[in-house]
C-alpha cells in the first residue's frame, strides 16, 4: 500500500532523512519509532506530500505522490503533529471544509462528517470554536478530520500527544480495530502505544532506518541470546544458585517486585531450556511458569539508537 | 472549481471571525460617505455659480463634477485598505501551520490561490458594491451620466483586483501579517508614485516605461468613462504577475 523507495531529504545542508526505504503492506498497523528528531515527521510528510523529498520516490497504492498527487492525497487521512487547525473556526464548519476540499459528495458528506465527529468523541463539541478548545480536543479534530473520507490509508504522527490516559486508550483501541482493514503507519516516541497496537516496527534513528520487523525479529536483532520467564513457588535464593550452575545461562535476574520470578538470559539452545525445568522440576521448587520473553521495547529502543 | 470555491468561501467567512472586517468596512463607509457628500456639496456651489456661463456646461455634470473626484479618492482609500484585506491570506496559513492541512488534502497551489484571490476581492466587491447606494439615489432626483459611472466602477474593480493579487503575494512571503501589510503597502505605493520624476528623467525610453509601469494613470481614464482595453490589459497583467509570483513563492517554500 505505502512503498517507499530511496527517500533522502536536506533541509539546506542538514540531511534529515537519509536514504529510507520501507513498505507497508495493506491492513498492516505499523509503529514508526524514533527518538526526537529522527526524522519521523519529515518521512511522513513527504509520504502525505506535504513537501518533496530531495531524492526518492513514494508510491501510494498505484500512485507516485509526485506524479499523481490528488489521487495518492485522496487515499490518505493525515493527522499531523501539534494539529494545525483553523483557530477561529468552529469544530462543525471546519470539519465541513475539509470535507468539500476532499471531494467528498455532497450525499454522503453530512453522514461522514457525524461520522468522524462520533468517531473522535467530538459530539459535544460541534459548535466550539476550535481555538477555545484544550490540546486534546484539539487532537480529536485532527483525528476527525483524518477519517472525515473514511481513507484506506492512516497517517498518524504522535497521535497520543497530549491525551490523558483514557482518551488515549480509547484512540488505541480505535487504532487496534483498524487492523486488517486499514493500512496504518504510527508515529510515535511512546514505546507502550506502539506496543499496544502494531504488528510491525520501524525504528529510525538519524534519519536512517535501524531496525525494522516484529518484536521476536527486533529482539534477536539487539541480541543473539533467547530470553525466558520462569516462577517458582519455594526457595527462591537456592533456585537462583542452581540456575547459576547450568551451562549456557549467561544472566539471571529477580523480578523486583516478585523475588520469586526470574527472567534468564540464556545461550540460543533448546537443551539449556530442557535442563532448567528438569533441575526446577527435580528439586521440587515449586515451578509454576516458564515462558519466553523477550526484551522490552524500551531496552531494543535504546540499544538500537545508542550512538 | 468547487474546491476553489469551498477555500474561497472558508477565508471569506474567517474574514468576519475577527474584529477587522468589520473595522475596514466601517472606516471605508464612513470615509466614502464623507468624499460623496463633499463631492456633492461641492458640486451644488459650483453649480449655482457658474450653471449661467455656456462655456462652464459642459462639465457641470454630476458624473464629472461628483464621481470623478469620488472614484479617484475611492482609488486612495482601497491603497490603503486592501493591503489590510490581503495581509492574512497566506501568512496566517503558515503560522497557524494550516498549510500542512491544505497540501496533504487532494488541493493543489492554483485551486488555494485562485480561492484565497476570490476570496479577497468578493469583500472588496461587496465593500464597493455598499457604496452604489450614491449614484443610485442620484439617480433618482437626477440624470447622472450611468455610463460613465459604471465605467468607474471598471476601473474600481480592476484596480482592486490588481492590489489584491499584489498584497497576495506579499502575504506569501512572510508569516507575520503586520509586515505583509507593510511589503503590500510599500508596493502598491512604488506603482502608485513610480513616475512622478519621470519629466526629469532625460533618457525617454525609462522615462516611458516608468509612465506605463503607473497605476494611477491607468486607472484614470475610467472614471473619465473611457474604458480601455489597453488599461484593462494592464491591470490583468498585474493580476497575473502576482498571482504568478505567488504561486512560485509557495511553491518554493515546500522545496526548501
Amino acid at each position: 500500500m505505502i512503498q517507499i523507495e530511496n527517500l533522502t531529504k536536506y533541509y539546506g545542508l542538514l540531511k534529515a532523512v537519509d536514504n529510507v526505504t520501507f513498505t507497508v503492506s495493506k491492513g498492516e498497523v505499523v509503529g514508526f519509532l524514533g527518538p526526537n528528531a529522527a526524522g519521523k515527521t519529515t518521512t511522513l510528510r513527504i509520504i502525505t506530500g506535504y513537501f518533496p523529498p530531495t531524492t526518492g520516490k513514494v508510491r501510494i497504492g498505484d500512485y507516485d505522490v509526485m506524479d499523481k498527487p490528488i489521487e495518492a492525497k485522496k487515499m490518505i487521512g493525515y493527522m499531523p503533529e501539534n494539529p494545525p487547525l483553523y483557530t477561529d473556526m468552529t469544530v462543525k464548519s471546519f470539519l465541513t471544509f475539509a470535507a468539500k476540499i476532499r471531494s467528498i459528495p455532497r450525499k454522503i458528506r453530512k453522514e461522514s462528517i457525524e461520522k468522524a465527529i462520533e468517531l473522535s468523541g467530538l459530539t459535544n463539541h460541534v459548535k466550539f470554536i476550535i481555538g477555545h478548545l484544550s490540546k486534546g480536543y484539539k487532537q480529536r479534530v485532527a483525528l476527525a478530520q483524518a477519517l472525515l473520507h473514511d481513507p484506506e490509508i492512516l497517517i498518524l504522527d504522535e497521535p497520543t500527544a497530549g491525551l490523558d490516559a483514557k482518551e488515549r486508550m480509547d484512540l488505541l483501541n480505535m487504532i487496534h480495530e483498524f487492523i486488517g482493514k486499514k493500512t496504518v503507519v504510527l508515529s510515535t516516541h511512546i514505546l507502550a502505544d506502539v506496543e499496544k497496537v502494531c504488528n510491525r516496527v520501524i525504528i529510525i534513528h538519524k534519519g536512517s532506518i535501524v531496525a525494522e520487523g516484529s518484536y521476536e525479529m527486533l529482539s534477536s536483532s539487539v541480541t543473539e541470546n533467547d530470553r525466558f520467564a520462569l516462577t517458582v513457588l519455594r526457595n527462591d535464593d537456592e533456585v537462583e544458585q542452581e540456575l547459576r550452575l547450568i551451562d549456557g545461562i549467561i544472566n539471571i535476574t529477580r523480578n523486583q517486585d516478585n523475588p520469586k520470578r526470574f527472567t534468564v538470559e540464556s545461550i540460543k539452545d533448546l537443551a539449556v531450556k530442557e535442563k532448567v525445568a528438569k533441575v526446577l522440576v527435580e528439586k521440587n521448587y515449586g515451578l509454576i511458569e516458564l515462558s519466553p520473553s523477550r526484551l522490552p521495547l524500551e531496552e531494543i529502543f535504546i540499544e538500537l539508537t545508542k550512538q | 472549481m468547487k474546491k476553489i470555491l469551498s477555500i474561497c468561501r472558508r477565508d471569506f467567512t474567517s474574514y468576519f471571525n475577527s474584529p477587522i472586517a468589520y473595522i475596514v468596512i466601517a472606516i471605508f463607509l464612513f470615509i466614502a460617505g464623507n468624499i460623496f457628500w463633499m463631492a456633492y456639496s461641492n458640486f451644488g456651489n459650483t453649480y449655482r455659480m457658474y450653471s449661467q456661463y455656456p462655456w462652464a456646461k459642459e462639465d457641470l455634470t454630476l458624473a464629472q463634477m461628483v464621481f470623478r473626484p469620488f472614484f479617484m479618492i475611492l482609488s486612495n482609500i482601497l491603497l490603503f485598505m486592501i493591503p489590510i484585506i490581503t495581509m492574512k491570506l497566506v501568512s496566517e496559513e503558515k503560522k497557524l501551520g494550516t498549510f500542512e492541512f491544505l497540501f496533504t488534502s487532494p488541493v493543489t497551489i492554483p485551486h488555494i490561490i485562485f480561492g484565497k484571490f476570490l476570496a479577497a476581492a468578493s469583500f472588496v466587491i461587496i465593500m464597493l458594491l455598499t457604496t452604489a447606494v450614491y449614484p443610485l439615489l442620484l439617480a433618482i432626483y437626477g440624470k447622472p451620466d450611468l455610463k460613465m459611472i459604471a465605467s468607474g466602477y471598471l476601473g474600481l474593480l480592476v484596480l482592486s483586483l490588481a492590489f489584491i493579487a499584489l498584497g497576495l503575494f506579499a502575504s506569501s512571503l512572510t508569516e507575520n501579517q503586520i509586515i505583509a501589510a507593510i511589503i503590500s503597502f510599500s508596493i502598491l505605493m512604488l506603482f502608485w508614485v513610480i513616475n512622478w520624476g519621470s519629466r526629469n528623467i532625460q533618457n525617454p525610453k525609462i522615462a516611458d516605461i516608468l509612465n506605463y509601469l503607473s497605476i494611477p494613470d491607468h486607472f484614470v481614464d475610467f472614471t473619465k468613462g473611457v474604458i480601455d482595453t489597453q488599461h484593462i490589459f494592464f491591470f490583468l497583467s498585474i493580476i497575473a504577475l502576482g498571482l504568478f509570483l505567488t504561486g512560485i513563492v509557495i511553491q518554493s517554500q515546500r522545496w526548501r
